[in-house]
């Protein structure tokens, strides 16, 4: 299969002259803008097309042998048209209007192009007339809300070529490096004691994208990631399935762990499991924590996850911080800032690097808490009262409607505290407030987060491994099957102190606006109080025969 | 019950068995050695190990490309290796299994050691829930009433095949194909969409079961499959779509190249003369099915109702579950499938195959025999007077053997000539009074409820539908409708048949027990009367300006 796997793709990659795909795209949105209109309906005053040449793939492995492969390549057009203008247009009130690239074939001459653009675009247009009827509609019955302002910022018209992927390339590395990668670390998992079933998986995408619209912008950028996951599954004496997962993102394969690394991470995993295996379950509580920095990251991006400027404007939204601007929302001790322009961290690359945004937006550092007040936002085009621009925050998967999301999002700390000391204050809270043990959250498998004003506020994160600290001894035992619950908003707001122990986390962002690479640096966290709950875990019975042995 | 256009297809054409391979031997031999132990040593509580167990796995891959207006538009490729396992507890007379048992699947490695892992586990789950379902079972018959005593898996003589795999082929080789095919629809500037899609498949299936039968064969026949596809709308807003699909064993089986442009100017022209054509309001008249419409409502109204396992379930509608013996159709026509031909007049038979999934050898099954009900389409689930399979259980990579069609065939004995076929109604269409009669021509899928439920009613979308003048004989197309009817009812009503039986599109046709490849062959049929319903409503407005190849 290795052989059919590689030669489809290989020649395939012979792109159309790039200035014939613009030459086409800006001839449709001229013609569209000078002409498109349905008898009574205005003209769109903003038209913007984004081609996304899209390369992705996923190998999972079991035991250093490949189980599934596939590998897929399209190009997708995502139109964006708006009718109405600055002020009131048809952006939705609410943060997204779901999937609408459409494909389109890649190498077609420039009238095929078109063709494709021009029935795109006029499906387009019937939407939008219609959304801004009805738009304006709502707005005659419910009349103007507090936080109404412009449906779209100004922006300079941006024309740059910015570096891309070299798609061929990116696809071989994928088929070989990440083939490789996955293939070992699926060999290492295998055969462990306590390891029930273990898998890799590497996913993979490289992106090429063309921005071009209706102001005169004209930018190429593109981006890449590599993700290895790995995941083992055990199960108790007591019949309770203990799940595992490690991930890893790098802009390229060779940046995966590997060679001794990769082999002290999976020991690392085992070792987790046979002592998960052997550790006792508890019952739900509530104490002070201490969450370590991928886990502090974790509730970082779902408080990040609030802060886009259409969060604070969607009906259904949650719309957290909408009137909190220049309030508290973090203790004082603390700053939080997104800046997507930063390559690396301490010689680590920043997987929520990018050049510019899906609306042509060169992104900008932006302060969201400044000593724990709250100064800005994630911002797209669609203006948040007080913000009439743009900070380049307007990202999106392709196929997507950009909106307000984090890049890399670094939390800054005043006080920074060794970690001895954060123990020591976390058995501290634990004497003033009576309890007679603490605990210690290392490590996330998975987390989410509900947004929406008719769900509860809450975000659910399942910890790899929760150890209770003894308020007397400081000892720490493991205890398993319980899960983080809270607001992201009241778990910042009791934030006690932050170490100094900087990580760099990458994860893949997951929203409406599709899933993005972010990174967030941050230390371990001390937290007044968290709760636990039990894991969702029905106990079953234990394998009737052993493992087979050759 | 629906009939769904192929969307993959998989590989190679089976001969005399022959010798494994090494990798069939490998991986026979983790399955042995985790099957012996497991039906040796699986004992849970007071209960003793499985009475019967199979495991099957396939090993499937396929490349596919899209172009559109001569470029690609997507290509891709996938490979899946998938396990199943089935366990079955008590005996052949009673066991945990019902007509709604599948058993366990999951990913499968060709790495010996993993594969044996992957086994243990799946034999495990598989074990536990047997003995579950199996008490569970017992106790609702505590309650409900059998009103007949059927053995739940009848006894079957093991198998043992290698069938030899077609070497792996290049999609690659299609590119020109597609890229002409598709830029020849930039001709039309009506046709608001259009592709052309090829895949290529390639798929291993092993078995080995308990009782001693071994399988390794391909599990498709066809392994390319080609797609012309294009759509449009008519000035009132409604969407009308046309296609055309071939299955082949190989490249060389396709049309050429001139050949595929002319098939799209033919597809172009039916939509632009569908575009012109009127509404058809509902209406009820004689009409003349084509070979291929009549084979996909020979497939809806009478290959679903025979199959085997339907008889047993009293839900079903059991349409014939007593009939055999007696006359369900006229006596010039007799319903044969087989799944053991390869070939029609030259073309590869998209529904062959030598060994079913539950390892039984396929047979040739004179479903009705001059008009007369003989036999269903049988697994191994036993039905009254039908111990045996016939070679007819069929499922895809991840569920449960049931009896399903093969190569359908409707066989006609006193065939007429198209013409003639006309002629008789035309004058049908005089006698009753009638303006016009109907012709319908291909077929986009259909549909057919099977559950008690349901109203017995089935629908076959024609892809064209003619009026054919009473007096003249002229044929107007027509568009925006479906034939609907319910199946005792409408097979009554079959007057003649044609001399003109064709292999019509193949289908993947999905069911209970997953999608399988089938056939139909049929002749034109001429009946008495049809009725067409509307088509569901699907209008937007035309495209405001006009196409880019238009405006020069």
């Amino acid at each position: 299969m290795r052989s059919s796997l590689s030669f489809l793709l290989c020649c395939v990659l012979a792109a159309p002259a790039s200035a014939d795909l613009e030459e086409a795209l800006a001839r449709e949105i001229a013609r569209s803008t000078s002409s498109l209109r349905q008898e009574g309906y205005p003209l769109p005053y903003y038209i913007g097309l984004r081609v996304s040449d899209v390369l992705s793939g996923e190998h999972r492995c079991s035991a250093g042998g490949l189980k599934s492969s596939a590998a897929s390549r399209q190009r997708l057009l995502t139109p964006e048209l708006r009718v109405g203008g600055y002020e009131l247009d048809n952006h939705p009130l609410g943060a997204s209007e779901g999937f609408k690239g459409r494909e389109m074939p890649d190498g077609a001459d420039e009238l095929s192009v078109r063709h494709f653009t021009w029935f795109h675009l006029d499906a387009e247009y019937k939407k939008a007339a219609a959304a801004l009827l009805r738009k304006q509609a709502l707005r005659v019955r419910r009349g103007p809300t507090e936080y109404d302002t412009d449906d779209r910022s100004r922006q300079t018209p941006l024309r740059r070529d910015f570096p891309r992927p070299d798609l061929e390339r990116e696809r071989e590395a994928f088929e070989g490096a990440g083939r490789q990668a996955c293939l070992e670390a699926s060999r290492g998992l295998a055969g462990r004691t306590h390891v029930l079933d273990s898998q890799a998986e590497l996913s993979w995408q490289a992106l090429g994208n063309l921005h071009i619209d209706s102001e005169g912008s004209r930018v190429r950028y593109g981006d890449s990631w590599f993700r290895l996951q790995l995941e083992a599954e055990g199960l108790s004496p007591e019949g309770m399935r203990t799940k595992l997962a490690r991930s890893y993102m790098a802009r390229d394969a060779s940046g995966l762990p590997q060679g001794e690394r990769l082999s002290a991470e999976i020991q690392a995993m085992a070792e987790d499991m046979a002592a998960l295996t052997e550790a006792s379950s508890t019952s739900p509580f509530n104490a002070p924590a201490l969450l370590d920095p991928s886990v502090g990251a974790a509730v970082l991006q779902a408080f990040a996850l609030r802060l886009s400027g259409e969060q604070q404007r969607d009906p259904d939204g949650a719309q957290t911080f909408r009137d909190k601007l220049g309030k508290a929302v973090m203790p004082p001790f603390l700053s939080l800032e997104d800046d997507p322009t930063l390559r690396e961290f301490r010689g680590r690359a920043l997987l929520g690097h990018y050049h510019v945004d899906e609306e042509g937006v060169e992104p900008r550092r932006t302060v969201l808490v400044e000593n724990g007040v709250l100064r800005g936002f994630l911002l797209s085009r669609h203006p948040v009262i007080g913000f009439g621009r743009s900070n380049g925050h307007g990202r999106a998967a392709p196929g997507l409607m950009p909106t307000g999301r984090a890049g890399n999002l670094f939390l800054r700390s005043n006080r920074p505290l060794s970690k001895p000391h954060l123990l020591e204050l976390l058995r501290e809270e634990c004497r003033r407030r009576g309890k007679p043990y603490g605990v210690y959250i290392q490590g996330v498998r998975s987390w989410r987060q509900q947004d929406k004003t008719g769900q509860q506020q809450a975000l659910r994160l399942v910890p790899t491994r929760v150890y209770l600290v003894e308020t007397d001894s400081g000892r720490q035992t493991l205890v398993r099957d319980l899960d983080l619950v809270g607001t992201p908003l009241d778990l910042a707001g009791r934030i006690l102190a932050a170490g100094d122990d900087f990580e760099v986390t990458d994860s893949l962002s997951e929203h409406a606006s599709g899933s993005l690479p972010t990174s967030t640096v941050n230390p371990s966290l001390l937290l007044q109080e968290v709760e636990l709950q039990r894991s969702e875990l029905k106990p079953e019975r234990p394998m009737v025969l052993p493992p087979p042995t050759p | 019950m629906r009939l769904a256009f192929l969307i993959a297809v998989l590989a190679c054409p089976a001969s005399a068995a022959s010798t494994p391979t090494a990798a069939d031997l490998a991986i026979f031999s983790a399955m042995r050695a985790e099957m012996d132990r497991s039906i040796e040593r699986l004992r849970l509580d007071s209960f003793g190990p499985p009475y019967f167990i199979a495991y099957r796995l396939s090993d499937e891959s396929s490349q596919r490309l899209v172009y559109a207006l001569g470029a690609q538009l997507r290509g891709g490729v996938e490979r899946d290796r998938t396990l199943y396992v089935e366990t079955r507890f008590g005996s052949p007379a009673f066991d945990n299994t019902d007509l709604s048992y599948h058993g366990r699947s999951g990913p499968a490695s060709i790495d010996a050691g993993v594969l044996r892992h992957q086994l243990w586990q799946l034999t495990d789950e598989s074990y536990k829930s047997a003995v579950a379902d199996y008490l569970d079972k017992k106790a609702r018959k505590a309650t409900e009433l059998d009103r007949e005593r059927l053995d739940d898996f009848s006894a079957e003589p093991p198998s043992e095949a290698f069938l030899p795999q077609a070497p792996e082929a290049d999609i690659d080789s299609l590119r020109p194909a597609l890229e002409a095919a598709s830029a020849r629809f930039k001709r039309y500037p009506f046709v608001y969409g259009s592709y052309a899609f090829a895949s290529l498949s390639r798929s291993r299936r092993y078995l080995l079961t308990s009782e001693g039968t071994r399988i390794a064969a391909p599990s498709e026949h066809t392994p390319l499959l080609f797609v012309l596809s294009a759509w449009t709308r008519a000035a009132d807003g409604m969407r009308l779509d046309n296609r055309r699909a071939w299955t082949v064993r190989e490249a060389s089986e396709l049309p050429a190249t001139a050949a595929l442009e002319r098939e799209v100017d033919t597809l172009a022209a039916e939509l632009s003369a569908a575009r012109q054509a009127p509404v058809q309001a509902p209406f009820s008249a004689p009409a003349i099915m084509d070979p291929e419409f009549a084979g996909v409502f020979f497939h809806e109204a009478l290959g679903h109702k025979l199959e085997g396992q339907r008889q047993r379930d009293p839900n079903e509608s059991q349409v014939f579950r007593d009939q055999v013996g007696s006359t369900i159709l006229p006596p010039f026509l007799s319903v044969v499938d087989d799944p053991t031909l390869e070939e029609f007049h030259g073309q590869a038979l998209h529904g062959h195959y030598t060994y079913d999934d539950e390892g039984v050898p396929a047979q040739r099954v004179t479903l009705v025999e001059r008009g007369v009900l003989r036999n269903f389409l049988m697994s191994r689930w036993p039905i009254r007077g039908f111990a045996r399979s016939n070679g007819h259980g069929r499922a895809d990579a991840v569920h449960h053997a049931s009896g399903r069609m093969g190569n359908l065939m409707v066989i006609p004995h006193e065939p007429v000539s198209p013409a003639e076929l006309k002629r008789r109604l035309m004058a049908l269409c005089r006698a009753r009074g009638k303006p016009y009669g109907l012709r319908l021509v291909g077929s986009s899928g259909g549909e057919n409820p099977n559950n008690r439920r349901a109203a017995q009613t089935l629908e076959v979308r024609p892809r064209l539908v003619f009026r054919v003048d009473a007096k003249t004989g002229e044929e107007t197309p027509v568009r925006g409708v479906k034939m609907v009817g319910t199946p005792l009812v409408v097979l009554s009503r079959i007057l003649s048949a044609g001399d003109d039986s064709k292999l019509s599109n193949p289908f993947n046709c999905g069911a209970e027990s997953g999608s399988v490849a089938v056939n139909q062959i049929a002749p034109s049929l001429l009946l008495s009367e049809v009725e067409l319903q509307r088509l569901p409503e699907e209008r937007s407005r035309p495209p405001l300006l006009p196409s880019p190849f238009h405006e020069k």
